[in-house]
């Protein structure tokens, strides 16, 4: 058809052309004729054209080009026509190539598509679903867009539709799977491209209107086995020629590479997968090293996190990981087997510890071997590391165990043997051959009865006979040791038995020889102590833990009249305790609870009658258990008879002596005071020594018969402590006030000195331990004739506020003599007949301080040397009681330190007194123990603050050194202290001036108080504390007092010990004038602050008690307190013995004044026949 | 207001930092004592004794004065007169008056130690 065109188009073209050569051929002729005319100058007319026409012969030729030029024109249209049909050809062609190129371009990017789904990473129902689009969308498939791929399974038995487009449901669904043989597996085996317009018609029945049942079969086969089949449907006969089939079979081609390929990796990457889980899931590590230097990690599995905490990526990353984390210890032998078998090849097999990253010990058994290539070249290491820590710890642990019991074997002291079943000893350990006196390796193969003693061994067979029988036995056996002795043993021996199977004897035996012994030994004392209880005078009778009767011994039986047997097995108390039943039962009750009880009691006799009894019940006690009772009877009969007459006999006593004492004393008192005003009354010499020999032998009757009713006092036990606070220094110098005229007398030096620290404030019987220290005192006055006595004080703390006192009573008297020496305290023996004669004395006294001291806690002993002197100490214990202001200052004192003072005493003792109490207050003493001596000090060198001279010391006494002294230095230079003894009356005292007396024995309280006072006078360095106007919180110490608060009212009260407090001083309080008295009695205050208005006794009528009372170095200076504001009253009070007052409610001021007044009680200076108060 | 509290504050010059402990003290002894004084009184007015009245007025006296309750030290000082002159018949009606004082002033004295105590 397109011919035809073609040409119809030629000639169109042609006769368009030629028309054109026509036309344009015209107009050469018109031309030239226009010109012609215009050349003829004819003007431009048709008829002129005409002519023109006619006549020119050279127009006609002109005339002639339109015919050429049209026929040229024709040719040249052919021409062109002939052109444009060829350009039409060629561009056909052009077109058809150009898409048959496009088309293979189409197809050659649809198998490039398919090739790269090939390499995608996808699934193979992806890749078959991508592939088929990409299929279908090649337009030269693409005319319905309908297919599917089937993909061969099940070992190439069937085929399945993995993938369709566009297709029916219907059709999907019976063709689903078919197998190879049907459709469309037909054409797969025959292995080409198909038309099939589907033979089967049943299957397409139902889908009506579809005519394009014609679907082309691709099979894709890969190496003659079937893949799949791909199934197009398109139109028979769309394949038109072999290059499309050729495209087609590419395509199926590429698909069964694409199919083959993803098939493959599948059962790669599943296979990979198995072996990968396997390897990650066994429980080892498995690894592979390389075989460098230091055959760095391939492959390392998770495991390794699990055993060691370390993740595979840590390790590979880490080449030092796996030395470092092998423990120290088995590194080194590790290390080098590695070494070791990385040169020789060989397998690696160690087990070692490593440390896991938590800090774990894990034992490993690790394993490797070299892996060589098919030539026999080292590839790679291929190894395992197992956790084997369990079996390890196992191992150790049985190990330990097995340890442990060998030690036990070894060391236990009895012996243990292991017998085999034919009876040979397969072990025995030390103890074992220790008893047989062998060692192991000699009995071990030998038989228990080689060693048994012929006489026991039918004992050996019968135990033997009952383990074959599996019994565990026990039996006493004796054992032949080497050296041929016996040795007596305990065999428990037991059967092992494994299964039914006799295996031998396990036995352990114990050597009884100890036992043995223990056993006749307890027998034999047993045999004693039944002897001892048989014949022992005391009833005895043994009871169990229930208080029935075990036994008992004769004794019991005559004590209370029963048989043993009649009284075995029943309750003691319900056989002689009835009738003292209640008692009876509280000790059965004690004892049953495991106390021992000792009482007495009366108890039942069979007979009915009772007895009075000394019961000792005592529990029995075996290890720590009680098992029994034992009750022990003592007949008190006898004793109590002979108690109750003593009793009676001291009763009597008692009451005698009880009357007697008053009835001896009236006459004696009468005596004493008769005598005593007798010599006051004007007698002649000789009548006076008559009476001074009746009052002294009256008094030393009265002195030996309070000595007798003392002691009889004591023995009869009615002696009684008091309890009182009292001073220690107040109780000595009272003690030796007693006796200071006596030595003064015979001219004996009395001194003391209570030691530094020595507690002063007691809480005790201040009038025994007087009177102890009286009787030592006298009689070191009775016994010495000319030295000195000395009384020493000191103390220790024993607890609390306990103290141990010791007092020491020295002399240089006549001495007592060895023999005599234990007898000293013992009751009416003097040492011997001719010093009572002597010296008189019931020598009583000292069995009256030694009982005394013991009743206050302590003892008393003596030491002495004949000629040379005596020393009697004693102890006692006492509490203190608060201290009150101090008696005596301590320390260094304000206003005395730094002060010089001569000391002048020809007795050592005073003077180291002296020296030791001054330099304690801080003072400088120089010592010279006579008046020469004293004087050339005092030529060289400057006076002294102030000097204490003795009066009695030989060659120049007292006096006459007084005088020499005063010849050089002023009385207020330097002041005098006479030193002396009581009752010496000085005589030609004008010349002289004392600033003060003291007389022995001295006391530091005195001392102190005469020291401050004459120092105090003489302007010092030191600043003199001022009168306070205010109030003075240093009072206290500044100006020391006892004081003595009377007042009832308990509020003023405590105003007044508040700010007696405040001002440092602690005073003592009586509530009424009769404590106040009784205070008094104790001891000695400073001042008394007296309430006047007190019940019971008045302050004016106590005050009045007070000063008639007392001695005169003993009188307090008394302040009244008193809230009346009448005038009348004050003076009242002053003129009745009071020395002052301060008003109520007590103000500071005006108590700092009333106590500003108050000194310390001066010192007293007291003769025979005159009082002399001298106040400084 | 029956107690003067400069009474005791005086004490404050003396006793400086312990004046608190010790007027606490005191009105302790003084809350302490003074019931039973007051028992004494009626007592003594019951036994018709004398010197038991004559005693309690006069305790009661010092230390109402001593602690600074002045009306109640000027009420016992009259009580201790009427009973020196023997006048202390039909007292029943005055010692219930100075019981009721006492009452009161013991009232004070309980708010003055609590303001110390606090």
């Amino acid at each position: 058809m397109k011919n035809t065109t073609t040409l119809g188009a030629d000639m169109h073209i042609a006769t368009r052309y030629s028309l054109a050569g026509i036309l344009f051929g015209m107009v050469f002729p018109v031309v030239s004729t226009i010109f012609e005319a215009f050349s003829q100058g004819i003007p431009v007319t048709f008829a002129s054209f005409l002519e023109l026409q006619r006549s020119a012969p050279l127009l006609w030729v002109i005339d002639t080009a339109p015919v050429f030029l049209g026929y040229f024109a024709y040719l040249a249209g052919i021409r062109q026509a002939r052109l444009q049909a060829l350009n039409q050809k060629l561009g056909q062609i052009i077109e058809d190539q150009t898409s048959e190129i496009s088309e293979s371009y189409t197809i050659q990017t649809a198998l490039n598509s398919l090739l790269s789904l090939t390499l995608e990473d996808i699934s193979l129902e992806d890749r078959l679903r991508q592939a088929l689009d990409i299929i279908l969308s090649i337009p030269w498939l693409a005319s319905q867009t309908r297919g599917g791929i089937f993909l061969a399974e099940g070992n190439q038995e069937v085929l399945t539709l993995k993938t369709w487009r566009n297709l029916d449901l219907s059709l999907i669904e019976t063709c689903r799977q078919v197998s190879i043989g049907s459709w469309p597996g037909q054409t797969a085996s025959n292995n080409r491209i198909e038309f099939c317009t589907c033979p089967d018609q049943r299957q397409w029945q139902n889908s009506e209107g579809i005519k394009e049942y014609g679907h082309y079969r691709v099979p894709i086969i890969l190496d003659s086995q079937v893949l799949g089949v791909m199934v197009l449907f398109l139109d028979e006969g769309h394949i038109r020629n072999p290059r499309e089939l050729a495209f087609l079979e590419a395509i199926a081609s590429t698909m069964a590479v694409m199919i083959h390929r993803a098939q493959t990796l599948d059962a790669l990457t599943e296979n990979q997968e198995k072996y990968r889980n396997l390897v990650e899931r066994i429980p080892a590590v498995v690894y592979l090293d390389a075989i460098d230097e230091v055959s760095s990690s391939i492959y390392m599995s998770p495991q390794i996190e699990t055993m060691l905490g370390y993740s595979p990526a840590e390790w590979r990353a880490d080449r030092d990981l796996w030395v470092n984390v092998i423990h120290p210890e088995d590194r080194e032998r590790v290390v080098a087997e590695n070494i070791r078998t990385n040169l020789s090849g060989e397998p690696f097999l160690v087990e070692y510890r490593c440390l896991a990253r938590d800090g774990r010990t894990v034992w490993i058994r690790d394993e490797a071997i070299l892996i060589r290539d098919s030539s026999g070249n080292p590839k790679y290491w291929q190894g395992f590391m197992f956790n084997i820590t369990d079996r390890k710890q196992f191992e150790q642990e049985s190990q330990r165990e097995r340890d442990f019991a060998l030690l036990v074997m070894n060391t236990m002291g009895q012996g243990l043997t292991v017998t085999d079943p034919e009876g040979l000893f397969e072990y025995v350990n030390p103890a074992y051959a220790r008893m047989l006196g062998r060692t192991p390796a000699e009995v071990i193969g030998h038989t228990p009865q080689e060693y048994t003693a012929e006489a026991d061994t039918q004992a050996l067979e019968d135990a033997h006979a009952r383990r074959l029988k599996g019994d565990v036995t026990s039996y006493e056996t004796r054992l032949r040791r080497a050296d041929g002795h016996l040795v007596h043993t305990l065999i428990t021996g037991a059967p092992r038995l494994e299964g039914g199977l006799w295996l031998g004897a396990v036995a352990v035996v114990t050597d009884l020889t100890d036992r043995k012994q223990a056993e006749s030994e307890i027998e034999r004392q047993k045999q004693y102590f039944e002897t001892l209880v048989r014949t022992s005078p005391v009833a005895i009778v043994a009871l169990d833990l229930t208080h029935l009767v075990v036994s008992c011994n004769p004794a019991f039986e005559k004590l209370f009249g029963f048989t043993e047997d009649e009284i075995r097995g029943r309750n003691l108390d319900e056989i002689i305790g009835m009738s003292a039943e209640s008692e009876a039962r509280a000790n059965t009750k004690a004892v049953r609870k495991g106390q021992a009880i000792h009482t007495t009691g009366r108890r039942d006799r069979k007979d009915g009658t009772q007895v009075e009894v000394e019961i000792l019940g005592t529990p029995v006690f075996v290890e720590g258990k009680q098992v029994g009772i034992l009750a022990i009877y003592h007949d008190l009969t006898e004793l109590l008879k002979a108690q109750r007459a003593a009793e009676t006999a001291a009763q009597t006593k008692a009451e005698f002596l009880a009357n007697m004492s008053h009835e001896i004393r009236t006459p004696l008192n009468a005596i004493v005071g008769m005598t005593s005003l007798l010599i006051d009354t004007p007698l002649n010499t000789e009548q006076l020594d008559y009476a001074h020999t009746i009052r002294n032998s009256s008094d030393g009757l009265l002195t030996i018969i309070n000595d007798i009713l003392d002691f009889s006092k004591i023995e009869a036990g009615k002696m009684a402590m008091e309890k009182q606070p009292f001073y220690l220094s107040d109780c000595i110098e009272s003690a030796l006030d007693l006796l200071a005229a006596r030595a003064a007398e015979k001219g004996l030096d009395l001194a003391y000195s209570i030691q530094e620290e020595t507690v002063n404030k007691l809480s005790g019987d201040v009038t025994r331990l007087r009177q102890v220290l009286v009787n030592l005192l006298s009689n070191a006055v009775k016994f010495t004739e000319t030295g000195e006595i000395v009384v020493t004080a000191n103390s220790r703390p024993v607890r609390g506020d306990l103290h141990e006192l010791h007092f020491a009573v020295s002399d240089t008297g006549i001495g007592i003599p060895p023999e005599r020496m234990d007898r000293l305290f013992q009751a009416f023996s003097q040492v011997d007949a001719s010093t009572t004669r002597k010296y008189g004395g019931t020598g009583l006294g000292l069995t009256i301080s030694k009982r005394l001291v013991e009743m206050m806690g302590g003892s008393i002993w003596a030491e002495s040397e004949i000629g040379a002197g005596s020393c009697f100490h004693f102890t006692i214990l006492a509490e203190t009681t608060p201290m009150t202001a101090r008696l005596s200052p301590v320390g260094s004192q304000p206003g005395l330190a730094g002060k010089t003072i001569l000391i002048v005493d020809d007795n050592s003792t005073n003077r180291r007194i002296l020296e030791k109490q001054t330099s304690s207050w801080g003072m400088l003493p120089t010592i010279a123990s006579s008046g020469a001596e004293a004087l050339s000090l005092l030529t060289h060198s400057a006076p002294f603050d102030l000097a204490i001279l003795d009066m009695q010391m030989p060659e120049m006494d007292g006096i006459k050194l007084a005088q020499a002294i005063q010849e050089k230095f002023k009385p207020d230079t330097m002041p005098l202290v006479m030193l002396t003894s009581l009752g010496s009356r000085p005589a030609d005292m004008k010349e002289v001036q004392f600033s003060a007396y003291l007389v022995k024995p001295i006391k530091p309280g005195q001392l102190y108080s005469i020291l401050q006072s004459i120092l105090a006078q003489r302007p010092s360095l030191e600043k003199k504390t001022s009168k306070p106007s205010g109030f003075d919180q240093t009072m206290g110490r500044r100006h020391p007092l006892r004081i003595l608060l009377a007042e009832d009212n308990p509020v003023n009260q405590k105003v007044a010990v508040a700010l007696l407090k405040r001002l440092g001083y602690l005073a003592d309080l009586a509530s009424n004038g009769l404590e106040t008295l009784q205070a008094l009695a104790r001891q000695d205050y400073d001042v008394i602050l007296m309430d006047m208005q007190m019940p019971e006794m008045d302050g004016v009528t106590a005050t009045s008690r007070i000063r008639r009372d007392l001695p005169p170095g003993r009188q307090p200076r008394i302040v009244a307190m008193t809230a009346d504001a009448l005038e009348g009253d004050r003076e009242r009070y002053l003129a009745n013995g009071l020395d002052d007052y301060v008003s109520k409610p007590v103000r500071v001021e005006e108590l700092v004044q009333a106590l500003e007044k108050c000194s310390p009680l001066e010192i007293h200076h007291v003769s025979k026949n005159k009082e002399r108060k001298k106040r400084l | 207001m029956n107690i003067d509290r400069t009474v005791l504050e005086a004490y404050r010059q003396v006793m400086g930092e312990d004046t608190d402990a010790m007027i606490d003290d005191l009105i302790a002894t003084y809350l302490e004592n003074t019931p039973t004084l007051i028992r004494d009184l009626r007592r003594s007015l019951e036994k018709g004794d004398t010197a038991l009245f004559i005693r309690a007025a006069h305790t009661l006296k010092s230390s109402s004065a001593a602690v600074g309750a002045i009306p109640l030290s000027r009420l016992a000082a009259g009580l201790e007169q009427k009973g020196k002159e023997n006048l202390f018949q039909g007292m029943e009606t005055e010692v219930a008056s100075m019981a009721a004082l006492v009452d009161v002033t013991l009232e004070e004295f309980i708010t003055w130690r609590r303001e110390l105590n606090a």
